[in-house]
C-alpha cells in the first residue's frame, strides 16, 4: 500500500480512540416502538420520523479523506465510514470489496445495503441486535 | 359521480401539524450572541497567553443564533487558538476549564472535525484525547444530545 509518513501513523491511535469513545457514547440504546405506526419497531435513524428521537450527527475525521460519521437515535445507530483511497486502483478495489460485502448484508446483520452519500460503507445496528452480540444472546425474538 | 355540495378541503389538512404532543424545538431568540471577540483573542495569541485566549474564545458561544456566519467565525477563531497551543500545554489548557468549558470545547472539537483542513484533524484529535480525559464519555454524550449546537 502507500507508505505512511510519520505524522500519518501518529494520528491513527488518537483517531481510533476518538471513534471508540464516541461510539461508546452513541451506543446507549433502548427499545422504542414506532410512534407513528402501532406495533411496529423501526430503526429511528433510518426512518427519521420524529426530531426528538434523533441525536446530533458527529463526524470524526483523521484527514480530508478519512472520516467516520456517527448518527445516533434512541434505538439505533448508523456509522458511516469513509475509507482512504489514495489512487484509482485503490478506489476500484475499495468499491468492489464494499459492494461484495454489502450485497451479502443480510448475512452480516449490521451492514447496510447502500452507503450514505459521501461514504463507503455503513454499519447500522438496533437495540435487539446489540443484545444478541454484546450479552451473548437473549433467546427471545425481539427486534 | 356528482360533485358533493360540501367542500372536501378538510382532506388536505395536515393533521400531524395540530397534534398537541408534537415536539417543537424551543426557539430562544438570537439574544445578541455575537461569538467570541476576535481582536481580543488575536492579541492574546500574539502575547502568547494561550490559556487566557482559550477562556476568552469559549465565552459567548453562538449557540442560539441562526446566523451561520457568526458560527463559522467563532469556529475559525477557536480552531486558531487550539492550533496555537503547544502539545505539552494541551493538558494544562484543558485542566483550566470548568465542566461547562470542557463540554463547549468538545462541541467545538466535533464542529472542527466536520471541515478538515491541512493539519486541523491531527490537532483536534490531540485535543479530543485530553478533553475526553477531563470530561469523560459524559461530555461526548452531552454533545450528542444537545438540541442547539455551536
Amino acid at each position: 500500500m502507500s507508505c505512511l509518513t510519520l505524522s500519518q501513523t501518529a494520528t491513527l491511535r488518537p483517531y481510533l480512540n476518538a471513534v471508540r469513545a464516541t461510539l461508546q457514547a452513541a451506543l446507549c440504546l433502548e427499545n422504542f416502538s414506532s410512534q407513528v405506526v402501532e406495533r411496529h419497531n423501526k430503526p429511528e435513524v433510518e426512518v427519521r420520523s420524529s426530531k426528538e428521537l434523533l441525536l446530533q450527527p458527529v463526524i470524526i475525521s483523521r484527514n480530508e479523506k478519512e472520516k467516520v460519521l456517527i448518527e445516533g437515535s434512541i434505538n439505533s445507530v448508523r456509522v458511516s465510514i469513509a475509507v482512504k483511497q489514495a489512487d484509482e486502483i485503490e478506489k476500484i478495489l475499495c468499491h468492489k470489496f464494499m459492494r461484495f460485502m454489502m450485497m451479502r448484508a443480510e448475512n452480516f446483520f449490521i451492514l447496510r445495503r447502500k452507503p450514505v452519500e459521501g461514504y463507503d460503507i455503513n454499519v447500522q445496528t438496533q437495540t435487539g441486535g446489540l443484545r444478541h452480540s454484546l450479552h451473548g444472546g437473549d433467546r427471545q425474538r425481539d427486534q | 359521480m356528482s360533485k358533493l355540495p360540501t367542500s372536501a378541503r378538510f382532506r388536505r389538512v395536515d393533521v400531524d401539524e395540530y397534534d398537541e404532543n408534537k415536539f417543537v424545538d424551543e426557539e430562544d431568540g438570537a439574544e445578541n450572541q455575537l461569538g467570541p471577540d476576535e481582536t481580543e483573542v488575536d492579541s492574546l495569541i500574539r502575547q502568547g497567553n494561550l490559556i487566557e485566549a482559550l477562556h476568552v474564545v469559549l465565552k459567548n458561544p453562538p449557540i442560539n443564533t441562526k446566523n451561520q456566519n457568526v458560527k463559522d467565525r467563532a469556529e475559525g477563531l477557536v480552531l486558531k487558538v487550539l492550533t496555537a497551543f503547544k502539545s505539552s500545554d494541551l493538558e494544562k489548557g484543558v485542566q483550566s476549564l470548568d465542566r461547562n468549558g470542557v463540554d463547549l470545547l468538545m462541541k467545538y472539537i466535533y464542529k472542527g472535525f466536520e471541515r478538515p483542513s491541512e493539519n486541523s484533524s491531527a490537532v483536534l484529535l490531540q485535543w479530543h484525547e485530553k478533553a475526553l480525559a477531563a470530561g469523560g464519555v459524559g461530555s461526548i454524550v452531552r454533545v450528542l444530545t444537545a438540541r442547539k449546537t455551536v
